[in-house]
Order: structure tokens, then sequence, then C-alpha cells
């Protein structure tokens, strides 16, 4: 009996073995990263040929598909995006107008930074979207990480091809590349801080940079945080918007 | 009758000077439309024939909804089997190619370009064997070479490569979007700079071969659209219907130039509602200049029609020897206005006008880059006549209605 | 033959109202060569044209060859001033574009003359005011007393009922005027034709038969001369 488990385990490939590991690696990440429900303040900074300007928001999220942010940086303060499981909608309180955004529109980049609405999805469920391998290990700033390979499952996924490096003892994404079909580097996401918050960690501060644009580049910092609070009912509806 | 023409061709000869002028001034309004009318006929021509041959062909084949997106140019609505449909036209006779147009990112990196930049496009992926049986690039290639299958090479709008900075031999990225929705970058090289006679080409054309999009945009084959160029390529009823009945086209859509160069279409008449405007304007002018002389004549001739009106002459015979010296008038000027306007048209249509230096900074929504021809429009000179002719009369009558109202005491006092 | 009964007219100047005629009655028979006199303004040019029939009166009869004026429209006049009257007026008044057959034959134009009769008839009215060889000048190459003779020829080559003649030696010298005055007493004593004149000129007034005064819009005296 032990011999046949042995003979067994024998005959299952090492790359099975492997990706098997992978897949836990980004189910642990994604345990860290995506939370049940979650309040956050935070900044966006974008920096480009324009020079560079900074936006503060307040967000809420609940699990990987619900999210609203709202702006509150004078510039656009009262701007909010909704994104739901399937649909993304923008307000702009001086026209009252909402929004919804569909098909390609989403690609459009959030406020003229390096993130579209789309990437807003990004990093949530991959395991749906991709099919992982690890690929090596790396230390990334002095961070050990484990270094995975993620493949697009089907022809509709965003970033076909994606690299993620992930902390092997956090578990907390520590650097990630995404590609294009045929294998161009189109951005790359360098986390620069975690936060440790209920005993869930996530990066508090990443850059992100699209690197076709160059001399751009959008940074995503999370000042406070509350995880797995009960937040208010309705939130994630449409109602909310309009405040 | 003959009397009154013969008394009013001896008044017309009398009063040569005034006759003159006012016809002078009749001459110069028809003669302004007359060229006017040809510069926006000739326009318009050739706005069409540029429309058709550089942009949309004589009509477009596509999917049913493809046309209520074609803004984003998606990828979603194609014709799947565009071979079955080639094949059914070209048992038809009818010269088509097949086209595949993608919204994108067009990205260049300094050196060589003088700059970083993006710019939001519409690309069109060509196939380079059978374009040309549609629509006539290659003659405007003015540097590098045409596009060829299986290589990853661009052609620019000449306005678009100078704005880019772009020469042939450049690299530069397409940013795409595939047919599934993934992310795609086409590496290319600029093999080619496209200076046609049709603006919107020139300030916003990017060409690619169609293999090489089908290859990176995932299209197994589809196409979005197939471009058809028919024998007259602007008459397209005719043709349309009986492809329509072609059973390979039957869940497709066909559109014709006039609807795929809508905006164009719309400019025209706008334009042309504006041209109906400038040429009231020159009529009215012209009403004005020639009914100060006409009043100025029958004014002075006041005693001589009080003397007609003593002798017995009917009120409406004096009128109709007023109208017909008047139509005298207005004949002498027509014939003027349509010699002058035929003289001045005839280096207008051969030499042309050359807007090339407005056209670049401005989008005047025209299909001309540069040179307008005139055009000979028949009808133009017919109406231009009838014109000239009915303005004196028209001018011609008030006066003379006022003369005929006076008491006839009081024309015959008058000085 | 012209009989006015009690004819008045009246017309507004500005806020008056000027009593040209005051209830003036004249009756004038074939063959009279009648000059109605007076100082501007009495009422001798209006009279003359309620006589034309290029005037309306505001009250009275006017009949011309028995035939009542009041009532007729502007198409009755005209064919009235066509068929019965002939006019020379002060100007002249010839078509300047016309040469002066074509002046004496526009009178017969508008009749509907036959185009045969009306030579014929335009070169003997020619000759006999004297232009015999002058009929292919026109206005301007004719004297002011020859243009004057090529406005009587063209009254009377139709042969109307009565040529009315306004102040017609004022614009010509006093040789010329006695000359012209000569070939109208020859033309009434030659056709019968009955000649009205309006003036203030005293050399007119002598050559005349008949002399009526206006005054202020009445007639003040009427007297026939023996010639």
């Amino acid at each position: 009996m032990k011999a046949l488990s042995i003979i067994l385990l024998a005959l299952i490939p090492a790359t099975t073995l492997m990706a098997q590991s992978a897949e836990e690696i980004i189910t642990r990440m994604e345990r860290n990263q995506v939370h049940d429900t979650s309040r956050m303040e935070g900044r966006l900074i974008i920096n480009d040929r324009f020079g560079s300007r900074t936006s503060s928001f307040i967000s809420y999220a609940r699990g990987a598909d619900d999210a609203l942010i709202e702006f509150t940086s004078a510039g656009e303060r009262g701007q909010k995006v909704l994104r739901t499981r399937d649909e993304v909608y923008l307000f702009y309180p001086d026209a009252a107008e909402l929004i919804r955004l569909q098909g390609a529109a989403l690609r459009d980049s959030m406020l003229g930074s390096d993130v579209s609405y789309e990437d807003m999805t990004g990093n949530r469920a991959l395991l749906d979207n991709y099919r992982v391998s690890l690929d090596g290990e790396e230390t990334i700033n002095d961070h050990p990480t484990f270094r995975v390979k993620l493949e697009a499952r089907g022809r509709n996924v965003a970033y076909p091809r994606q690299t993620i490096w992930v902390d092997r003892e956090l578990f907390v994404m520590r650097r990630a590349e995404q590609f294009s079909a045929n294998g161009r580097l189109l951005k790359e996401v360098e986390v620069k801080e975690t936060m440790e918050v209920s005993g869930l960690t996530f990066p508090s501060r990443m850059v992100i940079r699209d690197v076709l644009k160059r001399n751009s580049s959008t940074e995503f910092v999370i000042d406070k945080a509350e995880v797995n609070i009960s937040l208010p009912r309705n939130v994630f509806s449409l109602e909310s918007l309009r405040w | 009758m003959k009397f009154l023409v013969r008394l009013a061709t001896k008044n017309l000869w009398r009063y040569g000077r005034r006759t003159l002028i006012t016809a002078a001034a009749i001459a110069l309004g028809l003669a302004t439309y007359v060229l006017l009318d040809s510069m926006l006929v000739g326009a318009d021509e050739e706005s069409v024939r540029n429309l058709i041959w550089y942009e949309t062909g004589s009509a477009r084949v596509m999917h049913p909804d493809y046309w209520a997106e074609r803004e984003r140019a998606p990828l979603r609505h194609v014709i799947e089997d565009p071979d079955s449909v080639l094949d059914a036209l070209r048992s038809q006779d009818v010269a088509a190619t097949p086209r595949t147009t993608f919204s994108g990112e067009l990205i260049v990196w300094r050196d060589p370009f003088p700059e970083d930049g993006s710019l939001l496009v519409h690309v069109t992926a060509i196939d380079p064997e059978t374009d040309g049986r549609v629509y006539r690039f290659d003659q405007w290639i003015t540097e590098g070479r045409p596009l060829q299958a299986g290589e990853p090479g661009v052609v620019l709008g000449s306005w678009l490569a100078e704005d880019l900075g772009a020469e042939v031999g450049y690299p530069l990225i397409i940013s795409a979007r595939s047919r599934y929705g993934a992310r795609v970058t086409i590496d290319a090289e600029v093999v080619g700079i496209l200076n046609s006679p049709n603006p919107v080409i020139n300030r916003g054309g990017i060409f690619l071969p169609l293999d090489i999009a089908d290859l990176y945009l995932d299209m197994e084959g589809a196409v979005t659209q197939i471009d058809l160029r028919f024998a007259d390529y602007a008459r397209v009823e005719g043709p349309i219907a009986e492809l329509k009945q072609l059973p390979a086209l039957r869940d497709l859509e066909i559109a014709d130039w006039r609807l795929l160069g809508a905006d164009y279409i719309a400019m025209m008449e706008a334009d042309s509602v504006g041209s109906g405007i400038i040429l009231f304007l020159v009529f009215v002018i012209a009403a004005v200049g020639v009914s100060n002389t006409m009043l100025m004549t029958i004014f002075e001739r006041t005693r001589e029609i009080g003397m007609m009106r003593a002798l017995g002459m009917d009120d409406r015979a004096i009128r109709n020897l007023f109208l017909i010296e008047a139509a005298g008038i207005g004949l002498i000027g027509a014939a003027a206005g349509i010699l002058l306007g035929a003289l001045g048209n005839i280096p207008m249509v051969r030499v042309g006008i050359d807007y090339s230096a407005m056209f670049r900074t401005m989008d005047a929504g025209y299909r001309s880059t540069g040179v307008l021809y005139g055009a000979w429009v028949p009808s133009t000179f017919v109406i231009a006549a009838l014109m000239g002719v009915a303005l004196a009369v028209i001018v011609a009558l008030v006066p003379t209605r006022r003369a005929l109202r006076m008491d006839i005491p009081r024309a015959l006092s008058r000085q | 033959m012209i009989s006015v009964t009690n004819v008045q007219k009246q017309y507004r100047d500005g806020d008056t109202t000027v009593h040209a005629l005051r209830g003036v009655s004249l009756s004038i028979e074939q063959g009279e060569f009648i000059s109605i006199a007076g100082p501007s303004g009495s009422g001798k040019t209006t009279l003359l044209n309620l006589i034309g029939c290029i005037d309306t009166a505001t009250a009275g009869e006017i009949s011309i060859d028995g035939r009542a004026v009041a009532g007729c429209g502007k198409r009755e006049l005209a064919a009235i001033r066509r068929e019965k009257l002939g006019f020379v007026f002060q100007s002249f008044n010839l078509i300047p574009v016309l040469t002066a057959f074509e002046n004496v034959a526009f009178s017969l134009t508008l009749t509907g003359t036959p185009d045969a009769e009306a030579r014929e008839r335009t070169m003997r009215i020619l000759d006999e005011v004297g232009l015999a060889g002058m009929e292919d000048r026109r206005p301007s190459q004719l004297s002011g007393g020859q243009q004057q003779r090529v406005a009587v020829a063209r009254a009377l080559v139709k042969e109307p009922t009565v040529v009315l003649a306004d102040e017609p030696t004022a614009n010509l010298d006093s040789r010329t005027g006695h000359a012209i005055l000569e070939l109208m007493v020859e033309m009434n004593r030659r056709h019968n034709t009955t000649f009205v004149f309006s003036t203030h000129d005293q050399m007119v007034m002598d050559y005349a038969r008949r002399l009526t005064m206006l005054h202020d819009g009445e007639i003040v005296s009427d007297e026939r001369r023996s010639a």
C-alpha cells in the first residue's frame, strides 16, 4: 500500500507538483490581497510628461468583484468609480452624470494614469483566467520570491501572459510584469511597500508603469486600511453613486 | 409688338452707356455665379472621386451589426468567410478587396522619432495583392514602397508621417486588441509614405498587410469588410441591388459610398446651402446694382412715358416696352456674363486653383489635397442666362409701374 | 362738338385744397381756333388737360363729339386720346430715338393704321408742315421750330377732332413761333381741324379767332373775333 503510494507519486510528473504549488502560491497571495470587505484611504500619484499630480481617494471593496472608489482631492472631488462583477460605472458630480463603461471604453485610462478601468479587475481571481506555473525563485528588493508564470486560459484575457513575483514568506506580490500575446512587455508593477492589517499583508505602495508609453508612471499608495469590516448596505449599488 | 421691340432696341442703342453699365453689372454677377458654381461642382466631383478612390470604394460589404459600432472599429462583427464572398463577387465581375479596420494605439519612441508619443488611430489592414483593384494608392507612395504580404510594414499618410516625424525605415509599435480582447502589439517598420489626393487619408491613414493583422489580431481569416468598386464608380444603386441577390452576401450588409462618406456628404449638403446663400448674395448685389440704373433710366424718361400715354398709347404697351428694354439689357448682360464666365472657366478647368496650403491646415471636409479644378456645368450657364434676363425684368417692373401710376399732367411736367 | 358744362376741378396741394376750376362752361364748334388765356394759376392748363382727357374733372360734364368723358375708364380715355385728340406740347416731346417720319407715324401705329397707308399719310403731312426731305432726321438733328413742326404733324396726321396745344410757342423764338402759328392757321383752314390753345403769350392770342379768358378758375370773358 505504501509502496503503491510511492509509485503513484513517482508517476506524477514533477511539473505537476510545481504547478500545484504555483496555484497554491497564487491562492495564498490572493487570500492576503483580496479581502472579504475593506475600506482604504490612499493616493494615486501620476507622473507623466505634464508633471506629477496626486489624487486622493477612499475605496470600498468586497471580494474580487465589487469595488467603489471615491476621489476626494480637489480636482476630482466626488468623482466615483463603481465596479461590480460585469460593469463599471463612472459618476461625475459636476454634470450629475452617470456613465456606464462598456466594451472598449473599459480600456480607457483612469484619470490619465497608467491604470485602465479594466486593470482594476486585473489581479482578481487569477486562477480563473490563467494557467500558472512556478518559474523559479528570485530576490526582489531584498525579498526572496517565487517567480510565477501566468498563461491565459482563453483568448479573451486582456493580458495573455504575466509574471508575478510573490514573497516566499509573506505571500504578497513584490513585482509583476504583463505581456501582450506576442510577448512584448506592456506593464510593470513594482511593490515598494506592504502593509499588515488584521493579519493580512498586501501592497500599500506600488509603482505601475505603462512600458509602451515611457516617461510615465503611476504610484498607488494606501495610507490607511481596514479589512473585514462591515460596510453599509448598498455601497456597491448605483444609488450609492449619487449620495 | 414688333414695333415695341424695334423701339426698345433703338432705346437700348440710344442709352448705350447706361445699357452697357447695367449689362456689365449683370454680366459680372453672372460670371461670378458661373465661376463659383464651377468651382463648387468641381470640388464636389473631385471630392466624390477621391472619397471613392481612396477612402470608401463604391460600396462596402460588412457584418450587419458593424455599422452601428464603426466608431470603435470593433473586431466583434466580422465577415467570417471572406473567400466565399470574394468568389461570388468575382463571378459578377465586381472588383473587390478584403480589409480589416481596427482601432489601436500607435506608439513611437524617441530616436529615431523626435520624441516619445502615442496616438489613438484606426489602422487599415489591406491585401497588397488585391487592394489595387478597388483603391489607387500605389502611384501616390512618394517615399519608400508599397506594402508586401507577410512583412510587418506600415504605410503612413504623409501628413501623419510629418506630424510624427516618421521616415521610411523607422520602427513603430501598434498596440491593439485581438479579436477576442487580448492585448497585442505589432512591431512594424515604416516602409512607405502615402501622399494621396485625399486629405483624410493623408491626415490619418495607417496601412498594414492583411495577413499580418490576421495573425496578430487572431482573426482566423475573418475580415471586417470587403470593399468594392463598380465600373461606374459613383453609380451604385443598380449594382448593389444585383449583389443583394447573391446567396453568399445574404447575411451581410452592403453600404454605398454615400453612407460610408456620410460626414462628407453632410458637409457637401451643408455646403450647398452655404453656396446657395453666396449665390443668392451675388444675385442680390447684382439686383441692387441693376435696379439702381434701371430706376434712373425709367425715372429720367417719366416725361416720355407721359407723352406716350397722352398720345393714347396703352399703359400695358408702355410697360411692355420698358420690360422689353430691360430684358434686352439682361440678354446683353447674360451673353457677356456667360462669355466671361466661360473664358474664366477655361483656366479653372485646365489649371485649377491651388488650395494645398489651406487644406493642409484646416479640415474643410473636402476630399482634396491641393489643386481644385472647375467643371463645365451646362445647366449653370442656362440658369445664369435665365437669371440675368429675369433679374433685369424684375427690377424694371417696380419703377415702370410707379411711373405708370403717376397722372399724366404730372408726368408731362417732369423735367 | 366739344361741350364743357359747369366743370369743376379741385386738387389737394399739401393741406390746402386748390380750386383750379370753379364751374366752367364752354362750347367749342368744329373748325374753331380758340385760345384759352389767363395768368398762370388761372386754370387754363387744367381746362386743356380735362378736354384732352389726360385729367378728370371733379364735377361737371365734358363731351367730345357727343361722347361724355366722365365715367370713362383708363383704357377708354386712352382710346379717345388716340383717335380723336392731337397734342402739341410746349417742349415738343418727340421720341428722341425715332426719326421725324417715325415720330409722326407713331400716332398712326397706335391707331393700327396699315403700314402703307400710314406711310403715305405721314409723308403727305410732313410735306404739308414743310419738312419734306427731313423725314429721316432725328429730333436732335432738327431745330426747335422743326421739332415743333414734327409735333404738329404728329398731332394732325391721324385727322383728330381737335388739336390741343399747351403753350406751343413758349420754347421758340418769336419768329419761329410766328411760323408755327401760321402753320397751324393754315392747317386749321385746310383741314377744318379744331385747335384749342392754352397760352399767356399775346402773340398766340393775336392769332386766335376766339379768346376765352380765365381768372381764378372762372371764365371772365369769351369773345369771337373775325380773322
